[in-house]
């Protein structure tokens, strides 16, 4: 899922199977696309920038994960 | 449309965000702190509205054109763009074009891009030449602007080579950036730049950077619109949410330094103010790694790491590789944290390592589009790499369609999400103005009222 917890509302923004970022707190989601336009749940509303954030080319977030990771290793 | 500082208000407010300042956070490097990052020099523009019209006229455009970008300092390109006598660019402004050239090997020229016969652009693009040779009749100048070549020359009796010399524009340089300025009147460009930002970039010397990529994108805004976006980090708390935990957004410090430029520093592996809970130093550190609540995290820190030091620590061996032994000279601050200057108007070099270099202009003479440009100016060993090309992306591809700028587009997406939507909303303003901040938007003040002093010249 490669979840992010929202800093300031505390929701989790992660990944769903169908591309869409999933939204959860309190029992409660919804899903929403990268532009944060709720899709469907019972959570009609969302950062947009994180869902951008999280929605947006996921495939190149890990980016800057093995970027640390590298530093890492070069640092030995 | 002019501004005038609020007077009622006459001395710099000391109001600041809670949470730890940024001289504070000097206090626990690892490392001995360098003068320049201990200056502390806030400026003061008052608290006026910036009227909208200023993004959205035609009319404000036009005074741009004559009063500013007519009369001012501006990058036009590096000099490796020009390393060898006759290499050549066309630098743009509004409805402005230059040719910039290699008139030696220590002498680069800047002459106003058109045919004295009937006006044709003398070049269109970059490239090396001997002369200027007019494409559409065959009048000729040398390198050095005097006139070399008139066909039929019985048929121009009243052309005078000594009135025929092609029109300069002022050239200077700085850390191997290319400046001009059109106007032949202006003051010297060492004056115009200033001591105190020139002793900012002492310890960073940007002549011995190459240009590691560029990547330029059309912007459906004015100019302003994208550049005040990327002069302040009061914007983070809404817009790049993901980075609250590990950096200090509303703890930047903002500085002012000579006439014409300003710095911004904000800290990392630090917490926002704006949070209601206290993230411990591994939650920082994830934080600026964008390590997810389901990774494994990139370094477990345990004792005494912290955030910042770790993150320095594993920069330094990153950059040892091509700086070398120095970097043990830098502290954590100069590896983690972002400084990012601004030259009136445009130019945005970042300081220590950062590698970024911003410029915003107009798109062309359209005041409702605007060209984004980054630059990375990353250190290099041996022999200087060639300068990477321009790589365009339209205004509706995506920053992340430049793999080269790697973790950064996905963060200039997010704010391209903002900016035409700006854009838009200026032409529905019904306020007064803009009601920037005092102290967080100092940058754009700054360049604001720079802007008025240029417009009230005669």
């Amino acid at each position: 899922m490669r979840d992010i917890r929202h800093p300031l509302s505390g929701a989790i923004y992660g990944l769903d199977d169908d591309g869409n970022v999933k939204v959860t707190k309190d029992d409660l989601w919804g899903t929403f696309n990268s532009s944060g336009v709720w899709q469907a749940g019972a959570i009609k509303s969302a950062d947009p920038h994180l869902c951008q954030w999280i929605g947006n080319r996921p495939d190149l977030a890990l980016v800057r994960h093995r970027d640390a990771a590298l530093k890492q290793e070069v640092a030995g | 449309m002019t501004l005038t500082a609020n007077p009622s208000t006459s001395s710099t407010p000391a109001a600041r965000s809670n949470g730890v300042s940024y001289q504070e956070i000097l206090d626990t490097d690892t490392h001995p702190v360098p003068a320049q990052l201990r200056a502390v020099s806030p400026g003061w523009y008052g608290s006026a509205d910036i009227p909208a019209e200023r993004y959205t006229t035609r009319a404000f455009h036009e005074i741009e054109k004559e009063k500013v970008w007519r009369k001012v300092w501006q990058f036009a390109c590096r000099e490796e763009h020009l390393p060898n006598v006759g290499d050549s660019i066309v630098y743009e402004i509004a409805d402005m074009s230059f040719v910039v050239v290699r008139t030696a090997p220590d002498t680069i020229k800047a002459y106003w891009n058109a045919c004295l016969h009937r006006g044709r652009q003398l070049r269109d693009g970059e490239g090396n030449c001997t002369e200027f040779r007019c494409p559409f009749h065959g009048y000729a100048w040398t390198l050095d602007g005097d006139l070399k070549h008139v066909p039929a020359q019985w048929d121009f009796p009243h052309v005078k080579a000594e009135e025929f010399h092609l029109p300069e524009a002022q050239v200077g340089t700085w850390g191997g950036f290319v400046f001009i300025n059109p106007d032949p009147q202006a003051e010297s460009f060492d004056d115009f730049l200033g001591p105190e930002f020139k002793a900012q970039f002492e310890r960073w010397p940007l002549e011995d950077r190459y240009v590691q990529a560029h990547v330029a994108k059309i912007m459906k805004c004015n100019w302003k619109v994208v550049q005040e976006a990327f002069s302040e980090a009061f914007h983070v708390v809404a817009t790049h949410p993901q980075l609250l935990a590990g950096i200090g957004d509303a703890n930047t410090q903002y500085d002012v330094f000579g006439h014409n430029a300003s710095r911004a520093i904000t800290p990392n592996g630090t917490p926002s103010p704006h949070i209601s809970w206290v993230p411990d130093q591994q939650q920082m550190f994830n934080a600026m790694m964008d390590t997810r609540l389901d990774d494994e995290p990139a370094v477990v820190l345990t004792g005494d790491m912290t955030a910042r030091s770790t993150a320095a620590a594993l920069s330094r061996e990153v950059l040892r590789s091509v700086v070398g032994d120095s970097v043990d000279e830098l502290c954590d601050a100069e590896m983690v944290d972002s400084f990012y200057y601004t030259v009136f108007p445009n130019f945005h070099p970042w300081g220590a390592y950062n590698r970024i270099v911003y410029r915003f202009r107009p798109n062309g003479d359209d005041h409702e589009t605007s060209i984004m440009e980054c630059l990375f100016m990353a250190p290099f060993v041996g022999e200087r790499p060639a300068p990477a090309p321009v790589h365009w992306l339209t205004a509706d591809e995506d920053w992340t369609d430049a793999p080269e700028l790697g973790l950064l587009g996905r963060v200039f997406n997010q704010d391209s999400f903002n900016i035409p939507n700006v854009q838009k909303g200026l032409k529905n303003l019904k306020f007064k103005g803009l009601t920037m901040a005092n102290y967080q938007e100092t940058k754009i003040r700054q360049v604001h009222t720079l802007m008025d002093e240029y417009i009230a010249k005669p």
